[in-house]
């Protein structure tokens, strides 16, 4: 690894029309770099890539998380990388099997957040975990298809929620395991990745 | 219509339970009976006559509330008259055996003169025994219950093939009596038909599909969610209102498919499935019915298959491995294998003659990024069972791919940043069943992929050097 790792991990040999495509800029800090690295990984074979990318917290406690400021920025970062990624992996010919999961923990209230009843300064929205979006591509996940339904202002879902549960259900199954019978043994028993619930969404596979 | 109950069938739905006591005391009799004639249990002997008067009263009990639950109906006629029989004449056996084991009343006694042959009598009894338990588990578990969680070989070894409607041409076929009529005479029809209409439902004909049942229409024509019947197939298992009930074969994912895609149509009765729209997720579906070649039907996405094949050899997988390279089935219980050299970069032409000891069985090939040349490829020309080719950063040119027209299965090839160019690509067309191929970053021009593509009209073919105009938003800082 450690002979193999510095050439993979160095974007700089990259042609000027790739960083071009993913707005890198080799030496720097960046969510674009990390997807270009990204697919440089997954072109060696590594089975598990994570990018994490930070200062989505959107209270509006500040100008850097302003939904009319900071977030638009962090909007505007992602954009482009993420977008190149996908289409470096399918020029390649990985994505038809490589999973590309975009999503959060968690989405953010409708309405603005007011904290102790005073005017924030800026405008950002509190935690909500009730109604949010995470998307897929690739991998086998079929094209163009959306799944669920919020109400009017996207505060509960109305229609076709699911739980973490389905959506690891999901992924595994796009992975290739039965999430029912794949299981790894932890405290004198065999547990599963998807605990005792969780269905594939037909819909999405 | 009120339930009053009926006490005959109460008693008669005792008989799942108490079937199991003769089961067992006469399994034990048989036992019994066996060890006692060897010396050294012989002290076992007078218990054999008191297990068989258990077991042959349990088993007279067990014949009665089973012919009580039979008067009910919904069972399959030829398999309960067998299991009916076959259970009568295990009960007399189990008796009759009683009579021959059991202390004399005197010397005289009929069945004390023609004991000497009471030990095959039971066999006998434990033979028919085993026989009508068989026949009793088909009734509530369906047909081929135990042999289906056979693995597929042992099953092959037997010579039982799972019972298969297949239909020659599936778009010719009439969609209601064609395909959705079988599902309900095969899954539904014991408790809703002509003998039995539970529910007041009806599902023989279509009329009385129709009509529906006790609570109302059984489909809504165009409204799958809305109707009844689609509403019961999909409810959680362990609901009380699910069909088919528990213990009774369940209905397939597949059949559930179909039959909502036939009532999202409307319920038509007389319409065709070439009539009919065909959405991608039931098309597979549909041909999976042909039972044959799923391959060329539609002209579409191939479904990818893998045919039973005997298993690799593991002397040739393990030279393989020796070397470094993966080698792992395509799916569980399949022969066909993925063989990757993503952890042996040093793969080269030399070492593609050990991947001809696998033959057919490898479906995925992964070669990326290794020293082989065209000389390789004429070795891989012989892999027929290919499915899906990796080439991609390697020096190959036109003269190897050449040798790739006699890999028939193809249906994906990746050449990214080879040296192939648009002469040598022409070749593929004469592989049929090849959908992908990527070609970024090779010497390939627009007027070799028309030429390509004209010639094979199905085939995808991925160039890349994808840009992404530079918007005006881009550049904006908040």
């Amino acid at each position: 690894m450690q002979v193999a790792v510095p050439e993979v991990m160095n974007i700089n040999n990259e042609p000027e029309y790739i960083h071009e495509l993913y707005g890198t800029q080799p030496g720097k800090e960046s969510f674009a770099n990390n997807c270009l690295l990204a697919r440089k990984l997954v072109e060696q074979g590594v089975r598990f890539v994570q990018l994490f990318d930070w200062g989505w917290d959107s209270h509006g406690t500040g100008a850097d998380t302003a939904l009319d400021l900071g977030f638009r920025n962090k909007c505007r970062e992602i954009d482009r990388p993420m977008t190149a990624l996908l289409l470096d992996l399918k020029q390649r010919g990985l994505l038809d099997e490589t999973l590309v999961v975009w999503g959060g923990e968690f989405g953010r209230t409708p309405m603005q957040e007011n904290r102790d009843n005073k005017d924030m300064p800026f405008a950002g929205r509190d935690h909500h975990p009730d109604a949010y979006t995470i998307w897929m591509a690739g991998g086998g996940v079929k094209q163009g298809v959306s799944w669920g339904e919020t109400d009017e202002i996207g505060f509960s879902a109305v229609n076709g929620s699911t739980s973490v549960h389905d959506v690891h259900a999901t992924m595994l199954h796009l992975l290739g395991f039965d999430h029912e019978k794949f299981t790894y043994e932890f405290q004198g028993r065999p547990f599963r990745l998807t605990d005792v619930e969780g269905n594939v969404i037909r819909a999405l596979v | 219509m009120e339930n009053n109950g009926d006490l005959l069938l109460f008693l008669g739905r005792w008989h799942p339970l108490l079937v199991h006591l003769p089961i067992g005391m006469l399994i034990m009799a048989f036992v019994l009976a066996l060890l006692s004639r060897k010396k050294a249990y012989s002290s076992l002997a007078p218990a054999v006559s008191i297990t068989l008067l258990f077991g042959a009263t349990a088993a007279v009990v067990a014949s009665v509330t089973g012919y009580l639950l039979s008067l009910s109906g919904g069972y399959d006629v030829r398999t309960l008259s067998l299991h009916q029989w076959v259970g009568i004449s295990t009960a007399l056996v189990s008796v009759l055996c009683w009579l021959l084991y059991r202390k004399p009343v005197d010397t005289r006694d009929v069945f004390y003169r023609i004991r000497k042959g009471r030990f095959a009598v039971l066999g006998l009894m434990l033979a028919l025994l085993g026989i009508a338990g068989h026949f009793g588990g088909t009734l509530t578990h369906g047909d081929g219950y135990l042999v289906e969680a056979l693995p597929a070989p042992m099953r092959k070894l037997i010579g039982w093939q799972p019972e298969v409607v297949t239909i020659e041409n599936v778009q010719e076929a009439a969609v209601y009596a064609a395909i959705i009529q079988p599902i309900f005479r095969q899954r539904c029809q014991s408790c809703h038909g002509t003998k039995k209409q539970e529910g007041e439902l009806a599902l023989h004909t279509f009329e009385a599909l129709i009509r529906g049942g006790e609570t109302g229409q059984a489909i809504v024509a165009g409204d799958t969610l809305g109707s009844e019947l689609y509403r019961r197939l999909t409810l959680p298992e362990g609901d009380e209102d699910r069909m088919p009930p528990k213990g009774r074969t369940p209905i397939s994912d597949h059949q559930i498919r179909l039959i909502a895609w036939w009532i999202d149509a409307g319920a038509p009765n007389d319409k065709l499935v070439k009539e009919m729209a065909q959405p991608e997720e039931i098309q597979p579906i549909l041909l999976g019915l042909e039972g044959g070649d799923t391959k060329t039907a539609l002209g579409k996405e191939p479904v990818l298959t893998y045919e039973d094949i005997p298993p690799v050899k593991q002397e040739a997988v393990d030279k393989l491995l020796a070397k470094g390279m993966t080698v792992v089935p395509v799916a569980e219980n399949k022969n066909q294998v993925i063989v990757s050299a993503i952890n042996y970069p040093a793969f080269s032409d030399g070492d593609a003659e050990l991947l001809l000891e696998l033959g057919a069985n490898i479906a995925q090939l992964k070669l990326g990024g290794t020293q082989i040349t065209d000389a390789a490829l004429k070795h891989l020309g012989k892999l027929t069972g290919l499915r899906q080719l990796h080439l991609e950063n390697t020096a190959i040119t036109d003269e190897g791919i050449a040798y790739l027209k006699d890999c028939g299965q193809l249906w994906y090839l990746n050449l990214v940043h080879t040296g192939v160019t648009d002469k040598g690509i022409q070749v593929l067309n004469q592989i049929p069943g090849l959908r992908t191929l990527y070609l970024y970053e090779t010497a390939v021009t627009p007027n070799g992929i028309a030429a390509l593509v004209q010639a094979a009209p199905e085939l995808k073919i991925d160039t890349g050097n994808y840009q992404l105009p530079a918007l005006p938003s881009d550049t904006v800082v908040y």
